[in-house]
């Protein structure tokens, strides 16, 4: 067996149809849906619960990301949510046993102008500030860390510095999925595949359960962690969400030598790049301007990203794409995550994360739970759905286009 | 690459107007002006005196010396086509608008395939090194 | 014969070779082995060619003097270090009617569209045509190696047929395993295949030293042999189909009949590319990894260079085998036949620089030029603290052409106004300005610039450089949506301006021909000529000294700043950046939107609910202002003091070692030798002393220059 399957662990799934009653219900067993149920049964020994998934496990966002870990942002109160969040996937494989290829890279974010190097500067003063390790480096020490960029930028993207992220990492987004997973399901969750929800049970205003082709289930909550089509979800239970949906896609070469060190990302032209641990060279940008679900591709975002590599990484040019792919995310109108309470009794959500999901499924799950079990989870409170209302919205764009 | 001679551009002076369509459908444009319609409300007219449209007292008429233009051939729009237009080119005579070489641009297409193609004086050099 | 150069030896090669028929033509495999299907289906024939690795040699013509190498054995191929690259020629074409694949499915096919009159574009790859993917439109990428081409088509028929399935049993990654179609272009080029076997399903594995010498079967027997073919059917070749599902194509032929799967894979490598394992597939299933997508996720299946061509057919008969139910392909993406990112790119512009009519002024001059909103800008002309004593202290010319100008007018152009912005506008008076800010629903600020009155019905507005571009759209969008009568030029590429300031800019006037009595004074406007150009002259100040923005065609840029550079000499005038004029700007308290404001900075939040009226009956933002009005606010900017040096912009605002907010602006003021700032607090209470950058900060009124006003009205 080659070392990929050796390291595996078991999927201990549970016999039978699901129980007509669980304390809680997840709808969605991507990243956030089976943390959340993870973190439940570890952290707060609420182990009666169910994960509902329309398809495979991870077979959402989950399984079609770039697989990139940060936590530089650009307000307070998510460099502390992605921080912590980092930390947990550094320890991630200490605890669940399960090998998710965690390699710390650094992420370099280009500038290009006056005006993104006050952004990245800006950037890098509020991580210090909030514990996350981002320096405001010279042109010098990029070339130092990547020897493969061009700082001319074909003459037309001049680089002025950048904010370096040294504990950016990757890790392998689907063996984070099956973590969890079988964390979950050692610790008693159920956890069903190919198990649609088609509606949600409603007892006045309160969400009491869902529907479901293997019948209805009840539960005390029932938590959204739907990825792309939240707003239908959230519809059932009358709750109205500032969230879009957009094609996000990315590539990947052939395999190559590993020699392409860390993450690097550009304000100015959106994009970004990185080798993979099987040696892919792993390319993305921005979502698409219009709403979609679908996840096509197209080779205008095919085209438009490789020319904006290839400027800044001309060896690029001529390393061959083998295979495209499209996540459909939801995006909020700060472009933060939106966690928690709805308004609704009994239902709580988890979305809004946009093209930063995955680097948060550990913190987001662990607090998550946390506010099921315990009713407060204070890094997750400034993103409420709330917040909109209460005009507090965590605004940070600059963080967000891509990634 | 290209196959023919690149567009030699020169800057255009004209007249703006925006006024509502039916007056621009009817205005009587002066003699040997060249009208380019660029949208039903929006007309570019090159080489004349400055017109008048009797039908709308709200016009909007106002030198522009905003565009750059070149004179090119059939054979130049086929190439420029084929190489820098990822849209498909109607038929002239018409104005198409959208990016050529990644420049916002007009192409006020004839009938016997020659054009005048348009580009905004600020971008001008970006679509000369592109096309050149 | 010419030659080509593989693995560092010279191999003679025959016109219409591809490079893996000169490999096998010279005894060898074209890379390091695995079943050949001459098809560019499977990726074992792949080589590093001049340079580029992981190219298909079967698709590949033989140039002569190409140079091959194979990828290093047990290892990836290197991506090579940085170098330029050469451009791509890119066609955009259009086709009626397209047929893929020139077999007898695709030759039948566009015979019969052409019996019917039809315009038919036949895709072959063996004359070259590699189809990288079917795309909505629909258009379809096609890579030759003379450059790239998009189409733009109407009907797709996919006549691609069918690729033959390749053997999984020990030994199966050798040379000298030939698909029975594969052996067959051998042979036609003339090559001599030795001692042949042929085998079927009874196949059980193949013996030798890196190349097949004994095929051994079902039965036990062994045979020996050179070269073996072996003919285990085939598999729709329908990725095209599968890669989007909502394009509408035509199947015909054998890529759109059903095949039969193979037999359950027993024991060897099911996916040469990644060199995986019947028995690595046996560990997830046994792990509990059931799903196809599963089964292909944990094991890497199908993940490797030929994208699951070799081994889906294997794939799903495993998983058929283990569950009792035959599972559907997986997902088909884009490429189905690899391009390289420099071809993917051709044609392709990132984006458009604008240039302003005064770029050579400033280039001549010396200037820094940088981008801002799309448009080169002068940072700098050397030297901004001097510059900025040319604004305070005498006269200075600024090149603020970028700025959006806007010309309106109709009859119901005031009533149009009063709804897009929350200031008044009906009772400015022809002649007169007004300073704006516009609002989005949300009531959050979008944009500032002003409003010029020229006439009962008509209106100049500015936008700053950074929201021309949205502007028109703004504008438009509205006034549509409200059915207004508003005939709108947007006229920012049509005009150049030239701010000229400082308490020398009256006297530049005056020797630029303005008499005194003609020139406007504060906040008005007129259409005067300057230094004998016509020039719409608005009286407004940035710098928070007398300042006159002339607006002229941009055929006249040059000369006026000439002669203003030149009339202007004898007071010293230089011209001024960005750099100077963010300060200059920053101690008068005027915010930059976008530097200083947030997405959701509200007039309130920004201190500008001044310049909104929330009498009026409806402008946009006025309902979302008025319901956020009530709600606790802890968010506000602020300006402060420190002493110099001036901390970095972005440096944090800490109350009682708290983070409160950020430094949005930050500049050591010549004039009063210490730091100014504006920054974000979002706590309250709001002190009045803060940490910056570890010292200390206090809050201070804005402007911090002249809170009168006077000097802009001199």
């Amino acid at each position: 067996m080659n070392e990929f399957v050796e390291t595996l662990l078991d999927l201990p799934w549970q016999v039978g149809d699901p129980k007509p009653a669980y304390d809680v219900v997840i709808i969605g067993a991507g990243g956030h849906g089976l943390s959340t149920a993870y973190y439940l049964a570890t952290r707060h020994g609420i182990t009666n619960v169910c994960v509902l998934d329309s398809n495979f496990i991870g077979s959402g966002n989950s399984g079609r990301n770039t697989t990139i870990i940060r936590s530089n942002y650009g307000i307070p109160e998510s460099v502390a949510f992605y921080q912590h969040s980092l930390e947990m996937y550094q320890q991630l494989e200490a605890e669940t046993g399960c090998w998710i290829m965690h390699s710390q890279k650094g992420q370099i974010w280009l500038a290009h102008s006056v005006s993104t190097a006050r952004t990245e500067q800006t950037r890098a003063l509020m991580n210090q500030a909030m514990g996350a390790k981002t320096d405001y480096i010279g042109p010098d020490e990029i070339k130092r860390l990547c020897p493969q960029i061009d700082l001319s930028g074909g003459g037309r993207y001049p680089v002025h510095g950048a904010s370096y992220h040294h504990e950016g990492a990757t890790a392998r987004h689907d063996r984070v999925v099956w973590a969890y997973a079988q964390g979950a399901l050692r610790a008693g969750v159920h956890v069903y595949q190919h198990t649609p929800v088609t509606g949600l049970l409603m007892d006045g205003d309160r969400v009491t359960g869902v529907q479901t082709p293997k019948g209805n289930i009840s539960a005390g909550t029932v938590i959204s962690a739907v990825g792309g089509n939240v707003t239908t979800v959230s519809n059932w239970a009358g709750v109205r969400l500032p969230i879009r949906t957009h094609a996000l896609q990315a590539f990947v070469t052939n395999a190559h030598a590993q020699e392409f060190d860390p993450i690097i990302s550009s304000n100015d032209l959106v994009f970004y790049v990185s080798q993979t641990p099987r040696g892919q060279m792993l390319i993305g940008a921005e979502y698409d301007r219009f709403a979609s679900y679908r996840q096509a591709t197209s080779f205008a975002y095919l085209q438009a990203c490789s020319k904006k590599s290839i400027t800044m990484f001309p060896f690029l040019a001529k390393l061959r794409i083998m295979r495209s792919w499209t996540g459909i995310c939801d995006v909020s109108t700060d472009f933060s995550p939106i966690m928690g309470e709805t308004g609704v009794p009994g239902f709580m959500i988890s979305t809004g994360w946009g093209t930063w999901g995955f680097k948060a499924i550990p913190a987001g799950g662990e607090q998550l739970a946390q506010l099921v079990a315990t009713g407060s989870a204070p890094l997750i409170e400034p993103f409420g759905l709330d917040r909109f209302a209460k005009e507090a919205a965590m605004a940070d764009p600059s963080s967000a286009g891509t990634r | 690459m290209p196959a023919c001679e690149p567009p030699r551009f020169e800057g255009l002076v004209g007249w703006r107007i925006i006024a509502d369509r039916s007056a621009l459908d009817t205005a009587p444009w002066p003699a040997g002006s060249h009208v380019v319609r660029i949208s039903p409300d929006d007309a570019f007219v090159i080489g004349a005196a400055e017109p008048g449209v009797p039908g709308d007292e709200h016009a909007i008429v106002t030198p522009e010396l905003g565009f750059a233009g070149a004179a090119v051939s059939a054979e130049q729009v086929a190439d420029i086509a084929l190489h820098h237009i990822e849209w498909k080119l109607p038929a002239g005579p018409c104005v198409a608008q959208g990016q050529i070489a990644g420049v916002p641009s007009k192409l006020v297409l004839h009938a016997d395939g020659s054009a005048l193609l348009l580009v905004a004086c600020a971008a001008r050099h970006e679509l000369e090194d592109r096309l050149g | 014969m010419s030659r080509v150069v593989y693995d560092g030896t010279p191999i003679e090669c025959e016109p219409g070779d591809s490079l893996a028929i000169a490999a096998l033509r010279a005894g060898q495999h074209p890379a390091r082995g695995g079943t050949l299907c001459l098809a560019g289906d499977c990726g074992n024939c792949s080589a590093i060619v001049d340079g580029t690795p992981w190219v298909r040699t079967c698709q590949t013509e033989a140039r002569p003097g190409a140079v091959v190498q194979r990828h290093p054995n047990g290892s990836h191929p290197s991506p090579g270090g940085p170098e330029h690259h050469t451009q791509v020629t890119v066609r955009h074409r259009s086709a009626d009617h397209v047929v893929i694949g020139n077999g007898d499915s695709g030759a039948a096919a566009a015979a019969a569209l052409r019996s019917e009159g039809h315009d038919v574009l036949v895709l072959d790859e063996a004359a070259g045509d590699e189809v990288v993917g079917v795309f909505d439109g629909p258009s379809i990428i096609v890579r030759r190696n003379d450059g790239i081409e998009h189409f733009h088509v109407h009907h797709i028929t996919l006549a691609t047929g069918a690729a033959e399935v390749h053997p999984v049993c020990p030994g199966n990654l050798m040379a000298g395993i030939f698909t029975p179609k594969a052996a067959a272009k051998v042979r036609a080029a003339g090559v001599d295949l030795g001692n042949v076997v042929t085998v079927g399903a009874e196949l059980k594995a193949f013996h030798g030293e890196g190349r097949v010498s004994e095929v051994e079967l079902a039965d036990g027997s062994r045979v020996s042999c050179d070269n073996v073919i072996v003919n285990l059917g085939s598999a729709p070749r329908d990725v095209l189909a599968r890669m989007a599902p909502l394009v509408p194509v035509q199947i015909v032929g054998p890529a759109a009949e059903a095949h039969a799967l193979p037999a359950a894979p027993q024991e060897g490598v099911l996916c040469p590319c990644g060199k995986i394992t019947v028995e690595d597939l046996d560990g997830v299933w046994n792990k509990g990894f059931h799903d196809l997508e599963l089964v292909k996720r944990s094991s890497l299946c199908g993940t490797g260079t030929c994208q699951g061509a070799v081994c889906m057919p294997h794939l799903r008969s495993f998983v058929a085998d283990r569950s009792g139910v035959e599972p559907k392909p997986f997902t088909a993406r884009p490429a189905a036949r690899q391009v390289s990112m420099a071809e993917a790119a051709a044609g392709y512009h990132i984006d458009t620089f604008r240039r302003t009519p005064l770029h050579g002024e400033h280039t001549k001059l010396g200037a820094t030029l940088d981008k801002f909103g799309g448009w080169f800008r002068p940072w700098n002309y050397g030297d901004a603290v001097s510059e900025y004593w040319a604004v305070r202290e005498g006269v200075s010319l600024g090149d603020v052409s970028t700025l959006g100008k806007m010309m309106v007018s109709g009859p119901d152009v005031v009533e149009a106004l009063e709804r897009l912005y929350p200031n008044h506008v009906h009772d400015i008076k022809v002649g007169r300005s007004r300073y704006v800010i516009n609002l989005n629903e949300r009531g959050h600020v979008l944009d500032d610039g002003m409003i010029c009155r020229e006439g009962d019905t008509r209106f100049l507005l500015t936008f700053t450089s950074g929201g021309a571009s949205t502007a028109e759209m703004w504008v438009r969008d509205w006034v549509e949506t409200w059915g207004l009568k508003v005939h709108v030029l947007d006229r920012t590429v049509s005009h150049g301006a030239i701010n000229v300031t400082g308490p020398l800019a009256g006297e530049l006037l005056r020797r630029a021909g303005v008499n005194d009595d003609d020139r406007p004074k504060f906040l008005q406007h007129r259409h005067i000529d300057v230094a004998g150009i016509p020039c719409h002259v608005m009286r407004l100040s940035f710098t928070g000294e007398a300042s006159f923005e002339l607006h002229h065609q941009i055929d006249q840029s040059v000369e006026l700043w000439q002669a203003l550079m030149e009339l202007g000499a004898p007071l010293g005038i230089k011209p001024h950046g960005l750099q100077a004029l963010f300060g200059l700007r920053l101690e008068k308290g005027h915010v930059i939107v976008g530097q200083d404001t947030e997405l959701d900075s509200t007039p309130r939040r920004i201190n500008m609910d001044w310049a909104v009226k929330l009498e009026k009956d409806a402008f946009v933002g006025r309902d979302a202002l008025i319901r956020t009005a009530s709600l606790p606010d802890e968010r506000r900017l602020f300006g402060f003091t420190m002493d110099g040096p001036a901390p970095l912009e972005g440096s944090v605002i800490r109350v009682n070692g708290d983070v409160v907010g950020h430094v949005t602006s930050s500049w050591d003021s010549p004039m009063y030798g210490h730091a100014v700032l504006m920054g974000w607090q979002k706590r309250l209470p709001h002190a009045d002393v803060v940490e910056i950058d570890g010292r200390e900060a206090r809050v201070s009124a804005v402007p911090f220059y002249d809170k009168e006003g006077a000097r802009a009205r001199m």
